[in-house]
């Protein structure tokens, strides 16, 4: 009788070692490399965000040093107020007239006159030479 | 220039984008005058040495007024310049070095000096010359000729210089190139101990490059280097030849002006040891040739250096005939320093010149040069119209002061006594005065020696004062001596007084003032002031 009640008792006992493991490494179920995505991805968004951001930055931050025609052409563009079709324009003009770089167009008064443009830019004569006017 | 034009030009100038450099570059094809004035402006402001070659290459066909634009840029355009320097294409070269020496880039001097030494290099013998002018300029620069506008420190210049043009001298041997020597010379000045070291060793190899260098430069720097030696303590004989040596004008009208008209002990002792001067024997040399105050200073040069004395009586004597008024009487005091027999015509026909400077001086040297029948002349010469004549007479008379009469008075007989009282009289200008004091002597026996020189030099009248006031002295023999003197000065004051001591409780002198009184008797008297009545 003695030992039955023992045995009963015992079997009403939770192990004590039977949790000793938990929480340890890999004592949990172990993590999937697809429970990372989303993570990833908003990594990724961040980082192309951020790089977005520099380049930008970079594009517009006209006191870095480099060497850039194109760069020169929008700090002329943008120190002279012209809108983007103006600037369109004139680039067009700049690959027209077969200038080396479009920015030299700024320090070319006679690009602008009306009896000197090339044959396709004759409509737009009146716009040019008013931008002429606005530059020079 | 239009305000749109100016902020296209802002941007090309400041942009750190090297892009604009090439639209500047570009742009210097510009026909339009504004346009291209702008972009050489905004290529010197630029740091880019394309942008900066670009104006090297192009300096020969730009206008003076461009140039002085590009000029604005000095210290800017260096690299571009040193890359000018070193280049292969000859009119390249030339534009650098036309910008270099006009910009005075003092940096390049040791890039022109490599290029020097380089006698294989087409354009050694440029660069040579160029660098020579740089010294040169340089060394005016640190001498005072300067541009206002130019605030480099030309002592750190001349340091960076000199440092590359030493080590060119330790080279001498392999370049063989005396032009950098002469550079060398022209900056080292006296500051420069290899430079004095090497004019002191001959065996230096770059000894007699040195020497000729400094026997032809005329820069400042050489001059002045030269006319240190004169005022060092013991100058070595390798720099006074040099001094000697020198034959040219611009020299001796800086030695002339460093002597000057009394040159200190320490030049003297030096220039004493030079024993002849080119340019005395030079083509066309004549003392004529010299401005008045350089006639002078040479009288004093010729005086004080080591010429043989027959040799400097010549050169003086001439001066003293040929010369201006300055010129012949420095000729005529500097005779009197030279040993030889002068003579006594010369300063015979001296004391007949026009100028009194030159009379003066020949009057000095009457009695020193024992001329005859200086001491006649001399008295002559007290009445001269001129004062510098008269006080010249006085100081060769010297001896014929009141000082040397009153210790020899006694020793001397009557008739010389008048004689030499009546010299001493006319000789020294503080005769009166002297005797007004030996007048007012304490002493009896100096007050009565005093009256007897105021007779004998006929000077009682101007005495008038002084006697009158001895009337009040306690001694009756000076009353009376006083009051006896007295009658030789007929005025009223004199008779007012006389009247009084006629009054005296000595016999004497009332007996003195009543005979004195008596000769005014019927005589017209002057004016109360004796004084006033002095002939």
């Amino acid at each position: 009788m003695n030992a039955s009640f023992t045995a009963f008792t015992l079997l009403a006992q939770k192990s004590r070692w039977q949790h000793m493991g938990d929480g340890l490494y890999r004592s949990g179920p172990r993590a999937e490399l697809s429970d990372l995505w989303p993570l990833l991805i908003v990594l990724a968004v961040i980082g192309v965000a951020t790089a977005l951001g520099v380049l930008i930055y970079k594009r517009r931050d006209y006191s870095l040093p480099c060497d850039n025609p194109h760069k020169l052409f929008r700090q002329l563009c943008a120190a002279h107020k012209l809108s983007f079709t103006n600037q369109r324009l004139l680039l067009r003009l700049a690959t027209a007239l077969a200038m080396p770089q479009p920015a030299t167009l700024f320090v070319t008064p006679s690009a602008f006159a009306s009896n000197d443009l090339p044959p396709q830019f004759r409509k737009q004569a009146q716009r040019i030479e008013a931008l002429g006017q606005r530059l020079f | 220039m239009t305000a749109p034009l100016k902020t296209t030009f802002e941007i090309l100038s400041t942009s750190r984008n090297d892009a604009a450099a090439q639209v500047l570059i570009d742009a210097m094809q510009s026909s339009d005058a504004t346009v291209y004035e702008s972009v050489l402006k905004a290529l010197v402001a630029r740091r880019s040495r394309t942008g900066h070659a670009s104006l090297v290459n192009r300096w020969h066909l730009l206008s003076a007024e461009h140039r002085e634009l590009v000029r604005e840029g000095r210290g800017k355009i260096t690299a571009a310049l040193r890359d000018g320097v070193l280049s292969d294409d000859s009119q390249t070269f030339q534009n650098a070095c036309e910008i270099v020496e006009s910009l005075g880039e003092f940096d390049l001097v040791a890039t022109l000096v490599t290029l020097s030494e380089n006698k294989k290099h087409k354009h050694s013998a440029s660069a040579t010359k160029l660098v020579a002018h740089l010294a040169y300029l340089l060394s005016e620069m640190i001498h005072g000729r300067r541009d206002k506008k130019d605030r480099r420190n030309s002592t750190v210049i001349r340091r960076r210089v000199l440092e590359s043009l030493e080590k060119s001298v330790s080279r001498f041997r392999k370049h063989q190139r005396s032009e950098l020597i002469e550079a060398f010379v022209v900056l080292g000045g006296s500051s420069s101990g290899l430079l004095r070291s090497i004019i002191e060793d001959s065996t230096h190899a770059c000894h007699l490059a040195v020497v000729d260098a400094l026997s032809t430069s005329n820069s400042t720097a050489v001059v002045e280097l030269l006319l240190g030696f004169l005022q060092s303590d013991q100058a070595s004989l390798a720099s006074l030849k040099i001094i000697s040596k020198r034959a040219d004008k611009v020299f001796l009208h800086h030695l002339l002006r460093f002597v000057g008209n009394d040159p200190p002990a320490k030049m003297k002792v030096n220039l004493a040891r030079i024993r002849g001067f080119a340019w005395l024997s030079a083509d066309g040399w004549n003392v004529e040739q010299l401005d008045e105050a350089d006639q002078e200073r040479y009288a004093a040069l010729v005086s004080t250096s080591g010429l043989k004395p027959k040799q400097q009586l010549t050169l003086l004597e001439y001066l003293l005939k040929k010369g201006q008024p300055a010129g012949r009487a420095a000729a005529c005091r500097a005779l009197a320093s030279v040993q030889g027999d002068v003579p006594g015509e010369v300063f015979l026909e001296a004391l007949d010149d026009t100028d009194p400077r030159v009379q003066a001086a020949a009057t000095r040297q009457l009695r020193d040069r024992r001329v005859n029948g200086a001491m006649g002349l001399l008295l002559k010469l007290i009445d001269s119209p001129h004062e510098e004549v008269r006080d010249a007479a006085r100081e060769s008379l010297d001896k014929f002061s009141m000082e040397n009469y009153l210790s020899q008075f006694d020793a001397l007989n009557d008739d010389t006594r008048r004689s030499n009282g009546k010299l001493v009289a006319k000789v020294d200008k503080d005769f009166d005065s002297k005797l007004a004091k030996e007048l007012a002597s304490p002493s009896r026996k100096v007050f009565l020696r005093a009256i007897e020189i105021a007779e004998l030099t006929n000077h009682v009248m101007p005495m008038a004062d002084a006697l009158i006031e001895r009337l009040q002295d306690d001694d009756h023999l000076v009353r009376a001596a006083a009051a006896e003197t007295l009658q030789l000065c007929p005025t009223a004051k004199v008779q007012q007084a006389l009247q009084q001591a006629a009054n005296d409780q000595s016999p004497t002198v009332k007996n003195a003032a009543t005979i004195a009184l008596a000769t005014f008797a019927g005589l017209q008297l002057g004016p109360t002031s004796p004084a006033e009545s002095r002939p």
